[in-house]
């Protein structure tokens, strides 16, 4: 979208919204908008120079700035909103169309219904370059069989019942029973992840879907309480609070390179023969062993001692099963 | 006047107007920007803001003469206006959630789009309230504003179906290489944007991860005219949704894993496979075309899991974790 069909869809949604009865606060268009109190400012002055030919008195958009509102008086014709666009409807259509590919239900069902009632307010033209498109842009989730155990969770957390859940913990290699409070189902990076309250550790946690073997509702009532923050989960920080130790690994080629290629620079450290060493930081020591054994003798654990240790022994009990 | 004011008016005064507008009408209109000493200059002029309201979805349309020589254009009231989508709360509650999370993500190549969406969309109802929504979407990594330009220009070229050209540096080889493909499709997976096309130094469809391009170069001879057709059974999803072990490293091979039977359902749901009770284990099958990944996962798994065949793969499992030990000065 260039600078000026930007501009020109601004102009024309101030007009739309300052034209509902009682007109928009300033900070909401701001916000609709994602531009500053200051630009719609701008935008309110700009939209009383827009009318229609022979712009004499009553051709202009009768728009005013009173208080912390805009209102629309007179919006000749430009009152409604245009249309979706292809690109507009395409963008619409990635977004509930990520929902739906989720498999997360009820969402993914109210998701579907939604795209289908925009589709159908669509034109045709757009319609049909939607239709091409669809094929051809997608976001789609990595999690398998996921929707029994999530259509319970979501109904937990919509009721406000507590959950059972039998879980695998990865980070401590086992497998446990606990009952949550869900709060909040977040997909981070294709993966579904539940933050809930966990009556086991009496702490607020997250638990990846996929891990849940069994999920069961409850008749026990909760309530989220008002100090619970969806933002702390927001994509930068959503495993913030779980880390709290940190190791030095050194990666081997051809691993290395792919190492040093995608993983922060800060964070690396080059050697000779191609090797890199890497510090990362980690809560558990038995997830993080086996994720260190899943990369073969490309990783080797310099520090700490422990989970240099608990590598060893994860192999040596693998050895042990017959592997 | 602004560009964007005069396109507002400009739109506003056809719709308005009673009967077609020849453009020495328009011009007299806006005899500033249209009726220009150079004529050719007002007339290109009007040509770009036309294009621009084509674009925006505005029905602009040019009716030739008639006999009576009656011609011009006009934009239409009715196909100009959203007719109202009627969403129930939870389907707007659900619109808005999932908009809002991929605004929160700078690489989503639609931003600006569907920041317009979705206020068109409120402008029809009461906002819901998603203050305490219950779902979040995080698709992709941040990837900062090199790659959402990559992202930009490729998303242009996909909807226009535009050649590419651009450097190449392959994941798995490491080789750096200039490549011309056709963009067919594009999608995020695991966190990250990449796109599928004909390659045309491979001669094959094939996929790249945006991150790993750059000297990116979108042909911009016709820009209106598409480069290339899209294969009508094309759909991205069968290429964004490839598990690691059906990558083609090699022919199937047939493998059966023998899992711990608490932790059997973690196997049949990742390789998607339902298992069989054998002795004190339950065997999983899969056809792999990378046993890399296969090997990757029962590692991972330690004890809970092991290859039971081929037993050339349950060899080099073993074989991996000696190795292990080894490097850590450890007998097995």
């Amino acid at each position: 979208m260039t600078d000026a069909q930007r501009k020109l869809h601004h102009l024309l949604l101030v007009i739309a919204y300052g034209r509902r009865r009682g007109g928009v606060p300033l900070a909401e268009l701001a916000k609709r908008l994602g531009v500053s109190n200051r630009q719609v400012q701008v935008y309110v002055e700009q939209a009383m120079m827009c009318g229609r030919y022979p712009f004499s008195g009553g051709d202009f958009v009768d728009v005013i700035l009173s208080g912390d509102r805009v209102f629309v008086h007179l919006d000749q014709d430009l009152g409604t909103p245009a249309q979706f666009t292809r690109q507009e409807a395409l963008a619409l259509s990635a977004a509930l169309g990520a929902v739906q590919a989720s498999r997360g239900e009820p969402y993914a069902g109210i998701a579907a219904s939604a795209l289908r009632k925009i589709r159908a307010r669509l034109s045709t033209d757009v319609q049909e370059r939607v239709a091409e498109m669809e094929h051809r842009f997608a976001i789609p989730s990595d999690d398998r069989d996921v929707a029994e155990r999530f259509s319970t969770i979501a109904r937990g957390r919509s009721e406000q019942r507590a959950v059972d859940l039998h879980y695998y913990t990865a980070s401590r290699d086992e497998m446990n029973r606990r009952r949550v409070h869900p709060y909040l189902l977040v997909q981070n990076l294709g993966f579904w992840y539940l933050v809930a309250h966990d009556g086991k550790s009496k702490e607020e946690r997250i638990f990846k879907v996929e891990r849940i073997k069994d999920a069961t509702l409850t008749d026990e009532k909760f309530s989220v309480p008002a100090s619970f923050d969806p933002r702390r989960y927001a994509p930068a920080r959503i495993f913030e609070t779980t880390v709290v130790r940190q190791a030095r690994v050194r990666f081997a080629p051809p691993l290395a390179r792919t190492v040093l290629e995608e993983w922060p620079r800060a964070r690396l450290q080059k050697e000779s023969g191609g090797r890199v060493v890497a510090r990362l930081d980690f809560s558990r020591t038995e997830g993080m062993a086996a994720w260190i054994v899943s990369m073969g003798d490309r990783a080797l654990v310099i520090e700490p001692d422990d989970l240099r240790a608990a590598v060893v022994a994860r192999c040596r009990a693998a050895l042990r099963a017959g592997t | 006047m602004q560009r964007h004011e005069r396109l507002v008016s400009l739109m506003a005064s056809l719709m308005h107007a009673p009967d077609l507008v020849p453009f020495e009408e328009i011009r007299r209109w806006f005899p500033d920007d249209y009726a220009t000493a150079n004529p050719d200059a007002g007339a290109r002029k009007f040509e770009r803001d036309k294009a621009d309201l084509l674009e925006l979805g505005v029905p602009l349309e040019y009716v030739p003469p008639d006999e009576d020589g009656a011609g011009g254009y006009r934009v239409d009231r009715r196909r100009y206006a959203l007719r109202p989508v009627d969403l129930s709360p939870e389907e707007a509650a659900v619109a808005l959630l999932a908009g809002s999370s991929l605004l929160a993500q700078e690489a989503f190549p639609y931003q600006d789009e569907l920041r317009v969406a979705l206020s068109k969309l409120l402008l029809q109802g009461s906002p819901p309230d998603s203050g305490r929504g219950a779902i979040a979407l995080h698709p992709a990594m941040g990837g900062g504003s090199d790659q959402r330009r990559r992202i930009e220009a490729l998303s242009v070229a996909l909807a226009n179906r535009k050649r590419l050209s651009f450097t190449y540096r392959a994941r798995y080889s490491g080789e750096t290489s200039r490549r011309k493909v056709d963009p067919y499709g594009m999608y995020c997976h695991l966190g990250r944007w990449a796109f599928v096309g004909y390659s045309h130094e491979r001669q094959a469809t094939r996929a790249f991860l945006v991150e790993r391009m750059s000297a990116l170069r979108v042909n911009s001879t016709r820009p209106r005219s598409p480069d290339f057709e899209v294969p009508v059974d094309f759909d991205v999803r069968a290429h964004a949704m490839v598990p690691p072990w059906r990558y083609e490293a090699h022919d199937p091979v047939t493998v059966e894993i023998a899992m711990d039977p608490e932790y059997a359902w973690l196997a049949e749901r990742w390789f998607g496979a339902t298992g069989r009770l054998d002795g004190a284990a339950v065997l999983v099958g899969l056809e792999a075309t990378n046993t890399d990944a296969v090997v990757e996962w029962v590692l991972s798994m330690g004890p809970h899991a092991r290859v039971a065949s081929p037993v050339a793969l349950a060899k080099r499992v073993r074989g991996e974790l000696r190795a292990i030990l080894a490097r850590y000065g450890a007998e097995p």
